[in-house]
């Protein structure tokens, strides 16, 4: 009996007596006959495992856990049984039970979560879920748990360091700021890189809603997922595994599936967080931290630094530095800077909060209560969550805030921060044997207040960093913060899943939903502003609505007893409709809460844009002795984006699955639990923008204001989607009865046809490029997980939680082009850091020569993690984590920008020795480094690796029953980005200005931190009841 | 087949999903999208050329920006990075590919939009290219995209093909303002403005020819003549208080003139410390107006209350002398953004008050112009009397007190000049300077008479904080990086070094 024919005959038998399990008040049904009772729970926190399965070896007898964690046997004959506990994902438990006649015997589960869950079932873009044992390809997939111990702020931090070849770069330091998501890195020069996303079978918005250059800075709708309501995610990495996904999966897939309810009656948890977010120190603190740039010329240049180093000494050898965090952590106070006579002594700013700092404190509160519970044919979970989380900078305001001379900023300005609202309604129906329907609904409403920062002349670091040489009138920089930055975002995620299984190997599946975001953005310089007097709106007003109709049918069955077929077949209509109209204003008349329209400078845009696909595919599994599986199957796609000459893009994939450790040959040890042997190769795409293909003119306002057309696109006919081929090669296995589990995969992708905007040389008479399937890239890595249980007791478990993956990426050609913007180089991995290098390095009394040359690789080339966590009495658990990202370069554009001004203090040694004795005695890069005029942006590309604690938490179940009227009760303490550890110059080697915004040629291209906040630290103390 | 379609309903399965594709329109039309089969209606053909005109004054202002700041005419005093390289002389084909490509691109544009007029033409009776306005504004307006051309660019391509000579592009602006004419004869009234501004545009272009290839100060002449002689009819005659110009047109709204963007808008750019400032701070001439919005504070006395040239003091001087700050005038208070330091916080802010509004527009041509063209045909003919004669004629127009003598000899261009200097070449170089500034026409002016500021600027000393070595400023704008990359045709062309 297959695990999922025995779900199937469960469901039908035993779900009648969940409902009276939930009150513990079943009876035996006959006289000669008895019950079992008991729960089924999570060894690590002896938390209740909703779901799992109880049933009696050797019998028919068998039943559902319910949302409680407790299970109910009815009409069990007498007599003395093995009773079996399972649970997808954790490891099977048996225990004997004796069954008298009216009795009632008790019996007691913990699982332990399984190191190699061969049983556990994913989700692969078929209708059905298959068995990790039939899969060919990687996926990792995070569960509750994963998510209970990480310290997350919102959704997108649950896969930071947690998944291996997963890279999530955080941006702006800022409540709400969303996070750049790179799956194996990139293969595409010219369109997303960024995965998509499924919540509960539905695609959501990938990319960003709305960009506010005024903050440097924007949300996800990833992150508009309430964490406490996800069960469990899935990623699926690559090509090879993305096929049934079709055009635009190339770079991976996230899934995410919300909880569900379970029969019982109501189960309610309240979580509730107390936190605070703290900026740490910004830049070093003393001379010895400032150690000379690693510059890749070391490594790859050695004939130009003959003498190993990198020729960047800063002549700080003496006296203290910078123990104002660059006049961020302390604008008031100080004197180690009177020792450099280029500068002003250092006085409070006028600007200057009167505590003394542009920072603070940022408190965060949220509160979370969710219910789970049903009946026989229905489920449900509801839960809704409200926080208000408060950002970093130190508004100064009439609450003591601020000096006499700044602004009241709080009186008129909203603080930094995000409060939001969530609320989620999943219900299940099982009207008739054989259908389930299932309606998710999420609602989110986030208002963020974001700050002026970035590359912008009215942001706040820039004019800090700038000293009295930044755009503030008289270095009041206060008067930046007279600016309203705000998001309103709506976000509504719906969906309908149809299952029908009119026999146990024939089944359905449709899906239909919507998400839908809307974005409310209004960036508001009021009246009186230092920037422009008369005051400056602009009113951006944004939606974006995509719909899924996602039908796929499955059909198993055994050719022989050892031979099964799986075939699947189906297709998927998307459609992105988004629209968005802006609104600038300026010159208003008076002070007062002015609208686009009360001033004199109105000006409006409008864009609306319908992107449609549609595809099908087939899919045949071929099992042998349940231990080799071999999948092949095809999708055919069309996209209302590709050339009116192209036809339908043909994806292909086939795969392999062979758990050879159940093979009578394969040796029989104490030690191998088991072994899977996989590969796959499939292909994936990528489809052109909306209007590539064809050749438009756009609309403009000429001459006086009146109507003018110009040509804005030239078109291809002939365009369709890029191709990336993957081949994937891996292996899982599960030692010493599961201590130690380990997974390794190889991939290489490439990618073909792949497009390049094509600029024409200027004289051929437009700058417009156009968009040809052209180039080639390939991409490579491999993934490295390791788990091991170092201890385990009756009282504590000690796991230790190791990844390692690397990524070569390499553009391969460009068709004609050397180049595709700088960024984008034939020959070099895709996206590096190009700029001018110096030639002349370790010379002394000479300018610099510059040569624009690639600099480094702009995406880390090897990502790690390791996280340990241990478990005193299932009760205590203490969980760490470390990510690491190492290989890339990052442009530390604030230091070059703030050292044209002199007011980089890591530079004062050399421009003070500048200042006394000319360039006699400075070396060509230590000028092209500190001095003001030859300072170049290249000096700046520095090695950007880093290692971060990006998660610590200490949680305690408190003992039962010291709450009345609960069922169980925690406590936690939690912490995000402890400490960093890096060498690069910059503030923060995440901090990047405008780097979520897409793919290439989107602006991701600027690698650099321009004035950026760096993440903050936070803390977070929990406390979540079960009642 | 019985199989599959009874015992697993694939088949119908999947008819049914392909019946549910099929209904789905995949050819999405998206608003807001004009595509080329849509540009069927005469109707429509005055917005397709004011579409080119767009093209045209997207690409002005931003070439006679780069061009005030090579000539002087203002400086960087802000924080963009080329702010002060432009200043040094260092102008390399890195930096003038905005302006090649967007000059390129107008003509382009002009191109199209004249082959899709006769397109229409040819598929509505009722709509005639020969005698269409809309035909000589295309015309005219790609003539002066190459007038543009010939006068900044030292190489000519067209067509991603080998380098031509810059008079190419005179060539191609003299037969395409020709054209512009007979279109605007066949046109009527309707066309007359255009005729004006293409006369007035073979006069510039004859000038070109005149200096760089087989054309004569004769012909240009007799062009600026009719140029002049056209616009007397489309209003006041030249002379009087309304001359006539002929513009690139701006708005607050839409297309903003970067000069003020970035002068008002901003204070990344100034007149402080300029040969502007050097030759008229002390001048009232209407011509050359700016503002002075703030001064150094000068706490230690060390520009002597203005008898020392900050050229002299060392760089230490200097910091001093930033770091006791500037001091608003209060004179701009409330205008724009009332910056009264430049970005970079170091040096006062001069705002100019040519282009005071957003939608300030910039002459392509102007009756002044054709006076000052046949004023150096005069002077390059010895005939200094006439010369004098077409220049006081622009001074008594703007409110100017006539000069009162004849220069006798050419002389020799003194750098920076003196303003009493009564030499010919003196006297015109100055005003060309003055009645054009900023209007982006000066690079050529000092190519053509080999003017000492090209010569590296060493008499400039350090006009601008930072300003520490100067290089020979170019003469004019080289063929961009770009083209010399995609245009195969270009592999060892000398316009490509």
């Amino acid at each position: 009996m297959t695990q999922q024919t025995f779900v199937t005959r469960v469901a039908k038998v035993g779900a009648l007596a969940l409902a009276f399990a939930a009150f513990g008040v079943a009876e035996a049904a006959a006289q000669n006959t008895g019950t079992v009772t008991g729960q089924v729970r999570n060894a690590e926190n002896l938390g209740p495992l909703a779901g799992a399965q109880v049933f009696i070896e050797g019998t028919q007898i068998g039943n559902l856990v319910n949302n409680v964690g407790r299970f109910l046997l009815l009409n069990v004959p007498a007599g003395t049984y093995t009773i079996n506990a399972t649970m997808i994902g954790f490891s099977t438990a048996s225990q004997e039970v004796t069954v008298t006649a009216g009795g009632t015997a008790t019996v007691d589960f913990v699982l332990r979560e399984q190191a190699l869950a061969l049983e556990g079932v994913v989700v692969t873009g078929t209708a059905g879920q298959a068995r990790r044992r039939e899969v060919g390809n990687s996926i990792e997939a995070l569960g509750t748990r994963d998510i209970e111990v990480a310290a997350v702020t919102q959704a997108s931090d649950i896969l930071q360091g947690r998944a291996a070849g997963v890279q999530i770069n955080g941006t702006e330091g800022s409540p709400g700021a969303g996070a750049e998501i790179r799956i194996r890195g990139n293969s595409s020069v010219s369109q997303s890189n960024r995965p998509l996303i499924y919540v509960d079978g539905i695609r959501i918005e990938n990319n960003q809603v709305g960009l506010s250059d005024e903050a440097a800075a924007t949300a996800m709708p990833l992150d508009g997922i309430n964490p406490n309501d996800i069960d469990r995610i899935e990623i699926v990495k690559g090509p090879a595994a993305t096929t049934l996904y079709g055009t635009e999966a190339a770079g991976g897939v996230i899934q995410i599936f919300t909880k569900r309810g379970a029969a019982g009656g109501a189960a309610w948890t309240l979580a509730v967080d107390g936190g605070a977010s703290q900026m740490p120190h910004q830049g070093p603190k003393s001379t010895s931290d400032v150690e000379p740039m690693i510059s890749r010329f070391i490594k790859d240049r050695p004939d130009l630094y003959p003498s190993g180093d990198s020729g960047v000494d800063y002549l700080l050898a003496d006296g203290p530095l910078n123990e104002n965090g660059l006049r961020l952590n302390d604008c008031s106070s100080g004197d180690p800077l009177t020792g450099y006579p280029e500068l002003t002594p250092y006085d409070a700013e006028p600007g200057c909060p009167e505590s003394g700092s542009w920072f603070k404190t940022g408190y965060m509160q949220r509160y979370n209560l969710s219910v789970r519970g049903g009946s026989e044919n229905s489920t449900y979970f509801i839960s809704g969550r409200w926080a208000d989380e408060r950002g970093t900078i130190n508004q100064p305001g009439a609450d003591g805030g601020f000096t006499g001379d700044a602004r009241d900023i709080q009186a008129d300005v909203d603080p930094q921060g995000q409060k939001s609202y969530n609320l989620r309604a999943n219900v299940q129906f099982q009207p008739l044997d054989g259908l389930d329907i299932s309606l998710n609904n999420m609602y989110t409403k986030r208002s963020i207040a974001w700050i002026p920062n970035g590359n912008n002349a009215s942001g706040l670091y820039l004019n800090v960093l700038r000293g009295d040489l930044g755009y503030t009138p008289s270095n009041q920089d206060d008067e930046v913060l007279f600016n309203n930055v705000n998001s309103e975002l709506s976000q509504w995620v719906t969906s309908l899943s149809v299952g029908w299984s009119p026999t146990a190997n024939f089944s359905h599946r449709l899906n239909f939903g919507m998400d839908y975001t809307y974005l409310d953005y209004v960036d508001f310089k009021p009246y009186g502003n230092y920037e422009n007097p008369l005051g400056t709106r602009q009113a951006d007003n944004e939606s974006d609505r995509n719909m899924t109709f996602d039908y796929n049918g499955s059909w198993r069955t055994d050719f022989t007893p050892s031979i099964s077929s799986s075939f699947s077949w189906g297709g998927q209509v998307y459609e992105e409709y988004s629209w968005s109209v802006e609104g600038d204003d300026a010159d208003f008349a008076g002070p007062g809460a002015q609208l686009i329209g009360d001033g004199t400078l109105q000006d409006s845009d409008e864009d609306r844009l319908t992107i449609r696909s549609g595809g099908f595919f087939l899919q045949e599994q071929v099992g042998l002795n349940d231990r080799l599986f071999i999948t092949g199957g095809v999708r055919w796609d069309g996209f209302s984006t590709f050339g009116s000459g192209f036809g339908l893009a043909a994806y292909p994939k086939i795969s392999a699955a062979y758990t050879i450790s159940d093979e009578n040959f394969f040796p029989q040890t104490n030690f191998i639990d088991a072994l899977k042997l996989r590969g796959a190769y499939g292909k994936s795409g990528r489809a052109p923008g909306a209007f590539d293909a064809v050749k438009v003119y756009e609309a403009t306002q000429a001459d006086e204001s009146v109507p003018g057309l110009i040509i804005d696109n030239l078109g291809n006919a002939d365009l369709g989607p890029e191709i990336s081929t993957e081949l994937e090669i891996g292996f899982e296995t599960s030692l010493f009865d599961g201590r130690v589990s380990a997974d390794f995969t190889y991939y290489t992708q490439s990618t073909t046809d792949a497009l390049v905007e094509v600029q024409e040389a200027p004289s051929f008479g437009t700058e417009e490029g156009t968009l040809r399937n052209i180039g080639e890239t390939e991409n490579k890595g491999t993934e490295t997980i390791l788990n091991i249980v170092a201890m385990r007791t009756d009282n504590i478990e000690w796991s230790f939680n190791t990844s390692y993956s690397t990524n070569r990426s390499k553009v391969l050609s460009l068709g004609p082009l050397e180049s595709a913007g700088f960024e984008i180089r034939t020959g070099y991995a895709i996206g590096v850091e190009y700029d001018n290098g110096v030639m002349n390095p370790s010379e002394v009394g000479v300018l610099p020569e510059f040569e624009p040359q690639v600099l480094g690789v702009a995406f880390p080339q090897r990502l790690f993690a390791l996280g340990t966590r241990f478990t005193w009495n299932q009760s205590l658990t203490f969980d760490v984590l470390a990510e690491g990202q190492t290989g890339h370069f990052r442009t530390a554009g604030i230091g070059w920008a703030t050292t044209r001004r002199g007011t980089w203090p890591m530079c004062y040694g050399i421009q003070n020795e500048f200042l006394a004795n000319g360039i006699t005695n400075l070396t060509a890069m230590q000028l092209a480094t500190c001095h003001r005029q030859y300072s170049s942006w290249g000096a700046w590309t520095d090695q950007a690796d880093f290692i971060k604690l990006r998660s610590a938490s200490i949680s305690y179940r408190l003992p039962e029953n010291l709450i009345p009227a609960t069922r169980s009760a925690s406590v936690s303490l939690q912490a995000k980005n402890l400490f960093t550890w890096t060498k690069y110059q910059g503030l923060d080697p995440e901090a990047t200005d405008r780097g979520n915004t897409g793919g290439f040629g989107q602006g991701s291209e600027y690698f650099s931190e321009y004035y950026n906040a760096a993440p903050p630290r936070v803390f977070i103390l929990n406390f979540t009841v079960n009642f | 087949m019985s199989y599959w379609t009874k015992k697993t309903g694939v088949l119908p399965a999947m008819a049914a999903f392909a019946v549910i594709l099929s209904g789905c329109d995949l050819e999405v039309l998206n608003p807001g999208a004009i595509q080329d089969a849509d540009l069927t209606d005469p109707a429509l053909m005055p917005v397709l050329v004011a579409g080119v005109s767009a093209e045209y004054n997207d690409f002005q202002d931003d070439i006679a920006f780069d061009v005030a700041i090579l000539s002087d005419d203002m400086a960087g005093t802000g924080s963009y990075s080329t702010t002060q390289l432009f200043r040094q002389g260092f102008f390399d084909f890195d930096d003038s590919e905005g302006n090649w490509a967007q000059t390129h691109e107008a003509n382009w544009a002009a191109d199209q939009a004249i082959q899709r007029l006769q397109e229409v033409a040819d598929a509505n009776d009722d709509f005639d290219y020969l005698t269409s306005p809309d035909a000589a504004r295309a015309w005219m307006l790609k003539g002066f995209a190459n007038v543009r051309l010939g006068e900044n660019f030292c190489h000519a391509v067209y067509g991603v093909s080998s380098s031509t000579p810059r008079t190419a592009a005179f060539d191609t602006a003299i037969a395409a303002f020709n054209e512009a004419l007979t279109r605007a004869a066949a046109a009527g009234s309707a066309a007359d403005a255009y005729a004006v501004a293409a006369r007035a545009g073979i006069a510039q272009a004859q000038v070109g020819l005149a200096v760089y290839g087989s054309g004569s100060w004769a012909t240009a002449d007799a062009a600026a003549q009719a140029a002049i002689a056209g616009g007397a009819t489309l209003g006041p005659a030249v002379g009087t208080d309304d001359d006539w110009f002929d513009f690139a047109l701006y708005n607050a709204t839409a297309d903003v003139n970067i000069f003020w963007s970035e002068t008002w808008g901003r204070a990344e750019f100034g007149v402080f410390r300029t040969l502007a400032q050097a030759m008229y701070d002390n001048d009232a001439d209407p011509r050359v107006a700016y503002k002075k919005c703030g001064e150094w504070n000068d706490p230690t006395n060390l520009l002597g209350g203005g008898t020392v040239d900050p050229r002299t003091l060392t760089a230490a001087q200097l910091v001093t002398l930033i770091d006791g700050g500037v001091t608003a005038t209060g004179d701009c208070t409330g205008e724009g953004s009332g910056a009264h330091q430049g970005a970079d916080g170091e040096h006062a802010h001069y705002k100019q008050t040519v282009w005071d509004d957003r939608g300030s527009d910039i002459p392509r041509a102007s009756g002044e112009e054709m006076l000052l063209i046949r004023a150096e045909a005069a002077m390059n003919a010895g005939q200094f009397g006439t010369m004098m004669g077409f220049i006081n004629q622009i001074r008594t127009n703007r409110g100017l007190a006539a000069y009162t003598f004849t220069p006798t000899v050419l002389g020799t261009l003194d750098y920076p000049h003196d303003l009493t200097s009564q030499e010919a070449i003196d006297v015109l170089d100055r005003e060309r300077y003055a009645t054009l500034w900023m209007q982006g026409r000066r690079l050529y002016d000092m190519d053509r008479w080999d003017h000492p500021f090209l010569a590296g600027g060493a008499a400039t000393g350090n006009w601008v904080v930072g300003g520490t070595s100067f290089a020979p400023r170019p003469r004019c704008q080289p063929v961009p990086r770009t083209e010399c990359l995609l245009n195969a045709n270009l592999a060892g062309d000398p316009a490509c070094p």
